[in-house]
């Protein structure tokens, strides 16, 4: 059995703004092993950069504020040690890749110093230690000619080469959970297969649990082991990847899935969006949060937060729907009228 | 791109505490409140500690520092070029001519022989010839006497058109200067002659009786223009070298002129009784002030012994405590100015015979105490005469149409043609002239409502332009300064000649030319005065113009200072000046 | 780098040529000559006419600013219309009095800088707040009030420094003595701190938007302290564009020192240009305005050749 380095249990985030509470993740749960990859799958404001940057505790206060929960990493309970203790977790222990490259470093500091820095914070290094180190995981990451790039400002490097930078950063000190939030987004499509090389490269040499945030449901599967749908901040359908991917239970995922190009369909009808408005999270019901747009929605799921109901090993389901129902349903949508294989 | 990011990076307030920063920047700021605070508290009480030279007037005695400031940096300080009363006022220290001003009992300023030991003039005041004093002696480091010579050279270098004097215009009755050009024909003004080393004989192209009047002004003080030419234009520039009690220190241009006391002055042992003193005070500084605003806080502050008391600075400057406790006296006094509104007469509007009750209503119901008390804050002197008060020969009384508001109305209802609308009232802008003509405008609509009119202020140099070439249409805003202590100055004014170039009323009257023409050549002054004053009544008869006041110059003088005087013409005979 | 720097003063030439082309067309635009003036009161028509002609102000603005060029290539500046003073001399003697408090507020003005960040790292608290308006009130007040103000307090009431004044300097600029070092004060102080309000309310407004940025996300991330924060990666990035403010803010400066020179009796360029406007004065107003010009175009080299120094991307791209 691996060895456990995350358990969130009911993490609630809420921005307390002049408009009014933003309630940007409530009661979101997951665990994460060691040697493991979890996918965090969501449209934009479902919540899961928010819950990420909550175990980093670097959501701004005021307004942001984590309400709710119990963030352990291993036995340390994040929500209670001091701020300097933070500071050694983050970098150190949980580490972030970012979802732009372009932007996500300092434009005015060489790429060696910007990682550097973290490795002469963390690992009590000296200045040419640190600089030595950073070349080697620029190389380590396939930039070429890794001991001059490290002199070199990030406009000197290309999007992809930034992205690895930004790898080779996180990956300095050997953290236990790296948390890679759309890392290839922002990426031309050849460079996107790469990056994810090497994030599972790294993960394989490390052996660190990762957080994949991303809306691409196609980088999930290639590399998550489990994954947590999340909507209108809540999580509604949580599993291991084929679970999610061959028996999906929420109407939300069966929207996600259904939104996926699929290789045996005509071009016309590739893609099938859902419908409707992604969530005011200031005005979130106290039910199910997709009701709005669920054409399946019952007279209780606005009102009443569906008990979670384990419809698999690890795998479980927030919704109303009674389960012999929900798989009729799926069953007679056109994107799982076959079983795919 | 992702969730509700938009905000996420600020930096939050519990996180971004940086301690030792933030520390240090609180204890700046409380110590940088604390001192403004501290400030404004201490000013606010003020320092009521007594002067501690509050000693009577006492004898004069010599030594130590005057401190005057001046409005701007001079445009010269030698007696070619010396133009405003900044410059006039260092030159003053330092030159000597023929005659010098001299503050009388009755107020006036008169011109009285300096350097001249005697004047007499031919039958028609065409020649004159001077005995200049023996002794006179040019500063270090010329230490020569002055000879009638040097009198030729100074009068015939300050004419040449290359010298580029603005003043030149003072000397055109002297025979020599081109009338046009209003600079010398020749090197050498052909009406100038040193007959030998002590006396000077002045030709005139035409007779002026009040010629010596004229010889108290810079441009006809003497220098020594072989040292001048010996150094060049540019070193003399700055250091000119005079006759006087005090010489040229230092001129730091814009920021200060310094004049010392020259021990061996020529007149140390007063022989010549109207020239300057030897001086009590060893430095005179000449501190450069352009912003009256700032000098009176240094003269406040006791940095300067002397300043202008800014406008509507004046009312509040005599009630000041420094004021009534003897520190300081702030006084208003009498200049050789005359502000009037001159009447464009030869235009339809307001010119000519028939308009004249108009003109004479105008005169009549001119609220000249309202400009001087509500505009000018009780310093200027309201008078309806063409002459200032200051000048020899001013007689009052004279304006047939003295202020009568009530009568006002019955003069206009003499005219009988249609009343012009919106008469127009051009001044220059700036300078509280606006003010004036509103005040005077409500003065003559309260009188005669049926008059209306229409105020023009243009820029101040393109104002002058226009007015020189006779643009105003019916009333145009003039003052007048004196140059030198003649009545003929003013009566010029409304003279043919005048009238074009000197009030732009261009007014003419044969018989006003006439009588001004026999006063000039009348050599017994008090024949000469009559007759001036003769030609005065015909032109205020004739109305060709509204006269406003004589002003007054408010000033603040250090009382640490005795033997402060004050002529009309701005100028402090600093020799007499001592310090307590 | 080098060839920037050559490019840069080419252009400097051609902008002193279109500056003083600028000043003389506006000199012929407003009403007015300095004839009347220069001929002396009570003058005939004829006279200021022949005043004119002598003074060259009869012939057409082209001749004029064709003479005066053709001179300014010999390096004559010509002279004052009333003094006859060569206006190079002028400008030799009040230059240095104009950059000691141009260095001096710029100086004072740098202050900016750390308020600025110090008000955007406590955002919306008292001291934000306090620090902002404050700003925003200094930014609003006249300089000539502020100036007159401040006179009055520290000068005249609590008289801790002079009204007013220069004094002696070493090299031309430096105060050599405790008295001349006072004379700056209060009019480096009235001009600066105009500008600081201005420069901390930029510097703050730069700050948030620069501490909103990802790679401040990313350097706290990696477990940097605030401070590392702060300094090492948010206010590099957050002074570049306050540096290109302060260096078009120099041209304020200068229009500024128009207004504190003559306030605080400083002999300087801007007394100088104010006096010679007064006065139609044309060569002065011209070398005035030159000098200014120069002033601001090789400051804001320096600003440029700051920037370099301090962004890469502008040192490297050449």
């Amino acid at each position: 059995m691996a060895e456990r380095l995350l358990t969130v249990k009911g993490l609630s985030t809420h921005f307390f703004t002049h408009a009014g509470v933003v309630k940007a993740v409530n009661g979101v749960s997951f665990t994460l092993d060691r040697g493991e990859t979890i996918g965090i799958v969501g449209e934009s404001g479902s919540g899961k950069t928010v819950a990420a940057m909550s175990l980093m505790r670097l959501i701004p206060d005021p307004p942001g504020k984590v309400v709710e929960g119990s963030l352990m990493l291993r036995d340390r309970d994040l929500r209670t040690i001091s701020d300097a203790e933070m500071r050694h977790v983050r970098g150190n222990d949980i580490a972030m890749i970012f979802q732009d490259p372009m932007t996500s470093l300092n434009p005015v500091m060489k790429v060696g110093k910007q990682i550097a820095e973290a490795i002469m914070l963390h690992q009590d290094k000296g200045k040419a230690e640190a600089w030595q180190m950073a070349a080697d995981l620029l190389a380590r990451v396939g930039i070429p000619d890794a001991d001059k790039r490290v002199d070199q400002y990030p406009f000197e490097f290309s999007g992809g080469m930034r992205q690895r930078a930004m790898i080779a950063m996180a990956i300095s000190c050997n953290p236990d959970v790296l948390i890679a939030d759309e890392p290839t987004t922002a990426l031309d499509v050849t460079i996107q297969a790469q990056i994810i090389d090497v994030v599972r490269e790294m993960q394989a040499q490390y052996d660190s649990g990762v957080i994949l945030i991303t809306h691409d449901l196609g980088v999930i599967a290639e590399m998550s082991d489990k994954v947590m749908v999340m909507y209108g901040g809540r999580t509604v359908e949580y599993g291991p990847v084929d679970e999610i991917f061959y028996n999906p239970h929420h109407p939300y995922t069966w929207g996600l899935l259904a939104s996926l190009p699929r290789l045996d369909e005509t071009e016309k009808s590739r893609l099938t969006p859902i419908k409707g408005q992604p969530p005011n999270l200031i005005t979130l019901p106290p039910g199910c949060p997709f009701t709005p747009r669920c054409p399946y929605r019952r007279a209780q799921c606005r009102d009443i937060w569906p008990k979670l109901e384990v419809v698999g090993p690890e795998h479980g389901v927030h919704c109303w729907i009674p389960v012999g129902e929900r798989v009729a349903i799926r069953a007679g949508l056109p994107h799982f009228k076959e079983p795919a294989v | 791109m992702e969730d509700s990011g938009g905000s996420l990076t600020t930096f939050s307030h519990k996180e971004v505490i940086v301690k030792r920063p933030t520390r240090r920047w609180r204890g700046l700021l409380i110590l940088a409140a604390v001192l403004i605070v501290a400030a404004m508290l201490l000013a606010a009480c003020g320092s009521d500690e007594p002067s501690d030279d509050a000693s009577p007037a006492g004898e004069p005695k010599a030594g130590g520092q005057y401190n005057f400031a001046i409005g701007a940096e001079p445009v010269s300080i030698e007696p070619l070029n010396t133009q405003e009363s900044e410059g006039a006022q260092v030159e003053h220290q330092v030159f000597q001519g023929l005659y010098i001003l001299q503050l009388q009992p009755d107020g006036t300023t008169k011109a009285v022989p300096d350097l001249a030991e005697s004047t007499e003039v031919n039958e028609d005041a065409t020649v004159f010839t001077f005995k200049i004093r023996q002794g006179v002696m040019f500063q270090p480091p010329v230490n020569r006497e002055v000879k009638a010579q040097d009198f030729v050279d100074a009068w015939s270098y300050n004419a040449q058109a290359e010298n580029k004097s603005a003043t030149t215009y003072i000397m055109a009755p002297i025979k020599g200067i081109d009338p046009e050009s209003g600079f010398a024909e020749g090197p050498v003004l052909s009406g100038v002659k040193a007959l030998d080393d002590y006396t000077l004989e002045v030709t005139l192209q035409y007779p002026f009786a009040d010629f010596t009047a004229t010889l108290v002004h810079p441009i006809t003080q003497v220098f020594p223009v072989d040292y001048a030419k010996e150094i060049g234009r540019k070193a003399f520039f700055d250091k000119p070298v005079g006759t006087g009690p005090y010489m040229v220190e230092e001129w730091k241009h814009n920021q200060y002129i310094t004049l010392t006391q020259w021990k061996d002055y020529w007149n140390k042992d007063g022989a010549s009784e109207n020239s300057a003193g030897p001086g009590y005070v060893e430095t005179i500084n000449f501190p450069i002030y352009t912003d009256d605003n700032t000098a009176w806080l240094a003269f406040q502050k006791g940095d300067v012994d002397y300043a202008r008391v800014p406008t509507g600075n004046f009312k509040a400057a005599q009630n000041d405590p420094k004021t009534k406790d003897g520190t300081w006296t702030v006084e208003a006094y009498p200049s050789t100015s005359v502000y009037f509104i001159s009447v464009a007469m030869n235009k339809p509007t307001l010119g000519g015979d028939e308009n004249l009750p108009i003109r004479a209503a105008l005169n009549m119901a001119a609220d000249r105490e309202a400009v001087s008390t509500i505009v000018n804050e009780g310093i200027s002197i309201p008078s309806d005469s063409i002459v200032p008060v200051t000048i020899p020969g001013y007689k009052a009384g004279l304006n047939p149409y003295p202020y009568d508001p009530e009568q006002a109305q019955a003069k206009l209802d003499e005219f009988s043609g249609t009343l012009p609308k919106d008469i127009p009232y051009w001044f220059n802008s700036g300078a509280g002239h606006d003010k004036i003509a509103e005040a005077m405008v409500a003065g003559w609509q309260k009188a005669m409502p049926e008059l209306t009119f229409k105020l023009n202020g243009i820029e101040t140099n393109s104002y002058w332009t226009q007015a020189s070439e006779n643009k105003p249409p019916a009333l145009l805003r003039m003052g007048w300064v004196a140059d030198y202590p003649s009545i003929d100055n003013f009566i010029y004014l409304f003279t043919t000649d005048g009238g074009k170039y000197g009030s732009y009323s261009f007014y003419s009257n044969a018989e006003v030319d006439r009588l001004f023409e026999e006063a000039r050549s009348t050599t017994d002054e008090a024949q000469r005065l009559a007759l001036y004053n003769e030609a005065e009544k015909l032109i205020l008869a004739d109305a060709p113009c509204i006269p406003v006041y004589t002003y007054r110059d408010a000033r603040a003088t250090n009382n640490r200072i005795g033997g402060f005087t004050y002529n009309a013409f701005m100028l402090v005979d600093m020799w007499d000046v001592w310090v307590k | 780098m080098i060839a920037y720097i050559i490019r840069r003063l080419l252009q400097l030439v051609i902008v002193l040529f279109g500056v003083t082309l600028i000043t003389f067309g506006m000199l012929k635009l407003v009403p007015g000559d300095p004839a009347v003036a220069l001929a002396g009161k009570g003058a005939s028509p004829e006279k200021i006419a022949s005043v004119r002609h002598e003074r060259g102000l009869d012939r057409p603005f082209y001749v004029q600013y064709y003479k005066y060029v053709e001179r300014l290539l010999h390096g004559d500046l010509g002279e004052s219309l009333y003094s006859s003073r060569p206006v190079g001399e002028m400008i030799r003697e009040a230059a240095p009095v104009t950059i000691q408090l141009a260095v001096a507020a710029v100086l004072i003005e740098l202050l900016g800088i750390p308020l600025g960040v110090y008000s955007a790292l406590r955002q919306y608290t008292f001291w934000d707040t306090a620090l902002t308006t404050g700003a925003l009130i200094l930014w609003g007040i006249p300089v000539f009030v502020l100036g007159y103000f401040a006179m009055y307090i520290f000068g005249l009431k609590l008289d801790w420094l002079p009204i007013g004044g220069v004094g002696p300097t070493v090299l031309g600029i430096i105060p050599s003595t405790p008295a001349s070092w006072s004379t700056l004060v209060l009019p480096a102080l009235t001009l600066g701190l105009i500008e600081v309000a201005y420069i901390s309310y930029m510097q703050r407004a730069s700050m948030l938007e620069v501490s909103r940025s990802d790679f401040i996300r990313t350097a706290r991330a990696k477990g940097l302290t605030e401070r590392k924060v702060v300094w090492g990666h948010g206010f590099k990035n957050a002074v570049i564009p306050v540096m290109t403010i302060a260096g078009i803010d120099l041209g304020v400066l200068i229009g500024g020192a128009i207004i504190t020179e003559t306030v605080f009796n400083r002999p300087g360029i801007g007394l100088m240009i104010y006096q010679a406007i007064n006065s139609r004065d044309t060569a002065v107003i011209a070398g005035g305005v030159l000098f200014a010009t120069f002033f601001f175009v090789f400051a804001n080299l320096l600003v440029d050749l700051g920037y370099a120094w301090v962004d890469p991307r502008v040192r490297l791209e050449d």
